[in-house]
């Protein structure tokens, strides 16, 4: 028996397989499931006798599956990073990355400033829309890893920030 | 008829523009910029001249670079396509400088119809019904607080120059009027080059209807009926469809001759559309002209079985219009979806990257207007729009249900994209109910989160798709589709 724990919109749920029996447990439930793979990334699922063409494909932090005019970003639970813009399990505190594919305008801060949470660290634009990273929380800039024109990625840590020290 | 036309454009209007020239004879010739060195547009073209780098300034709105472009490809004619320099006098002129046809109305046409008051002067003497208001731009805060207490509040502050919903603000309230006047001149005047604004009484809940027209040369103006366009987010339409839910044939002949006269008080010639804004009593008034091509034109196409870009290119060659409009009808139901590269759940933030796997739809009433081709790096330095999506059907459900399924079955991958809340709104009982304001996504869709309904199955999908890729790189040959274990890859447990 196969099981995954797989993410999907911050909800993890259990995915088990039985690939001798033609079985598969979904939400509790069992059924049968017969399966093609018609292409790359084209798959053709036959769960209890009725047929559902799915499409995947591989994304930066898991897959992106695509059935019934739905899309949804597939993460393996026991490997997944943390969701964009949180902090936890897997992900580096202080990171500020951009959340699409975009081009620096301005960077508001340098190494040994300040900052707020939500202080404003770098402006970025994409298709005509510019948005702005913030602090996720208090601390001090401990590098600033861009420059203005620069093209960044989402994953790539912009600005490093050190946490201040909690005084209880 | 031209021989070669140029394309002064990008992305699925380029494209389709190309189409209809590809089955006229007509060679067609495509611009581009460095990021768009493998857009399908220039793909497709019998020739690609390259304009500049990147930022439309230097590209796409870089009218010496278009011209020499023409006059390097040897092209006869321009057709601006939509947005860009569609709807600038500049270009216009720039091709009758240098001797090339401009597929559009004349440049002094382009110029009247672009100020919002000087369009509203020659309606107002042509008795086309207008949105009670000023008929002059104005700066002065006593002239412009004394204006608003006479239409009465809530009333629009609007940019003279304006478009997009740039330089536009309701105020409530006197208070409130100051400030929102500062605000949208200084947005106008960053958007527009031109910092004036009027006001006009501020309509509750109106419908956005719009007519599309055609003018020749010879005088000759007919109307090709109506598009509804209510569905927006940001001043953008996402949805359209004709005929409208709200009009009746009354109503329909009424506005249609409004903006018939409309066109020949503008002294308009080849494809434009009137836009009117409709109360709920039944009310129409003139909202603005444009003076292009339109995105929604496919609509129109669908149900009059017309080709708009066929007549704009015949119009251009000085031939007249080949009906009347006693000719012109309709039939049946036509909803366009337009498809952005963008993420609904994160407010709509541009989603660009590489297309990893693109599934279009097909069948009988389902044409796609598409920009894009799998592999395609979707740019950063664009609109997001990936093409349209219009299905045709003998009435709206059918129309509805058509699209519906169109959609379910529209994968792409690699980027997000609009079509899950596209889905959501079709499905909408006020969408079937046809009370579709420009209100709508406010109302109905604020906050939206994609429905989780297929996410079993997609976790299902995942697991399958990592057994039948093993580090081997083969999928696995047995019958049955099922691999042993040991050819299996990824984090399981037994």
């Amino acid at each position: 028996m196969l099981k995954y724990r797989l993410q999907i919109e911050g909800q993890t749920a259990e995915v088990a397989l039985d690939p001798e029996q033609g079985l598969t447990t979904l939400d509790g439930n069992q059924r049968a499931l017969a399966w093609r793979a018609l292409a790359p990334g084209r798959l053709l699922l036959e769960l209890d006798g009725k047929q559902v063409l799915a499409f995947v494909a591989p994304a930066p932090q898991g897959k992106q599956v695509f059935i019934q005019g739905r899309s949804y970003l597939v993460q393996d639970a026991e490997r997944a990073p943390s969701r964009r813009g949180a902090g936890g399990a897997g992900g580096q505190p202080g990171q500020v990355t951009p959340p699409m594919p975009a081009v620096v305008v301005r960077i508001l801060v340098e190494p040994g400033k300040v900052v707020e949470p939500g202080q404003g660290l770098v402006v970025v634009s994409a298709m005509k829309m510019e948005t702005t990273l913030a602090a996720p929380y208090a601390g001090v800039v401990a590098a600033v890893n861009t420059q203005a024109e620069a093209k960044v990625m989402p994953g790539e840590i912009l600005v490093e920030i050190t946490p201040e020290e909690n005084h209880d | 008829m031209f021989h070669k036309v140029l394309i002064a454009n990008r992305g699925e209007i380029a494209l389709r523009i190309m189409r209809t020239c590809s089955e006229m004879g007509i060679a067609t010739v495509a611009v581009y910029s460095e990021a768009d060195a493998e857009a399908a547009h220039v793909l497709q073209a019998d020739q690609a001249m390259l304009l500049g780098p990147a930022p439309p300034t230097e590209s796409y709105l870089n009218i010496p670079a278009i011209i020499a472009a023409a006059e390097q490809s040897g092209a006869q004619a321009i057709h601006p396509g939509y947005g860009f320099l569609a709807e600038n006098p500049a270009l216009a002129e720039a091709c009758q400088e240098a001797g090339l046809a401009f597929i559009g109305p004349q440049a002094r046409v382009i110029r009247n119809l672009g100020s919002k008051t000087t369009a509203r002067g020659i309606m107002q003497k042509a008795r086309v019904p207008l949105i009670p208001g000023m008929m002059a731009p104005c700066s002065e805060p006593e002239e412009m607080a004394r204006q608003a207490d006479g239409l009465g509040y809530p009333v629009l502050v609007k940019a003279v120059s304006g478009g997009g919903g740039k330089g536009m603000r309701v105020v409530a309230g006197p208070e409130d009027l100051a400030e929102a006047c500062e605000l949208a001149a200084s947005e106008a005047a960053q958007a527009f080059d031109d910092g004036a604004i009027y006001l006009e009484r501020c309509l509750e809940s109106p419908r956005h209807v719009e007519f599309q027209i055609l003018a020749d040369a010879q005088g000759n103006t007919v109307h090709v009926f109506e598009r509804e366009c209510s569905i927006q987010r940001r001043h953008q339409k996402i949805i359209e469809e004709t005929p409208s839910p709200a009009l009746t044939p009354e109503l329909r002949e009424k506005m249609g001759q409004a903006a018939v006269a409309a066109a020949k008080a503008a002294g308009y010639v080849n494809a434009g559309t009137v836009e009117f804004l409709l109360d709920p009593e039944g009310n129409f008034y003139f909202l603005e002209v444009n003076t292009r091509l339109q995105v929604e034109h496919p609509i129109t196409e669908m149900t009059t079985g017309l080709d708009l870009v066929r007549l704009q290119l015949m119009i251009a060659d000085d031939q007249p219009l080949p009906f009347g409009q006693a000719d012109l009808s309709q039939r049946g139901h036509a909803i366009q979806c337009r498809i952005y590269a963008e993420d609904p759940a994160q407010n709509f933030l541009p989603s660009p990257g590489v297309i990893s796997l693109l599934a279009e739809p097909t069948g009988p009433g389902v044409r796609l207007d598409s920009g894009v081709y799998e592999g395609y790096t979707v740019p950063l330095e664009y609109d997001p729009i990936l093409g349209k999506l219009i299905a045709w059907a003998p009435d709206r459900e059918a129309a509805r249900g058509r699209m519906l399924r169109a959609l379910k079955s529209f994968a792409v991958l690699g980027v997000q994209t609009n079509i899950p809340l596209l889905i959501d709104v079709l499905e909408a009982q006020a969408f079937i109910d046809g009370q579709t304001f420009t209100d709508f996504l406010e109302r109905h869709f604020s906050g939206w989160r994609q429905s989780l309904e297929q996410a079993d199955l997609a976790r299902l999908a995942y697991v399958l798709d990592e057994l039948s890729a093993p580090a081997g790189g083969e999928a696995p040959a047995s019958d049955t589709g099922w691999p042993t274990p040991w050819q299996s890859l990824g984090s399981w447990r037994v």
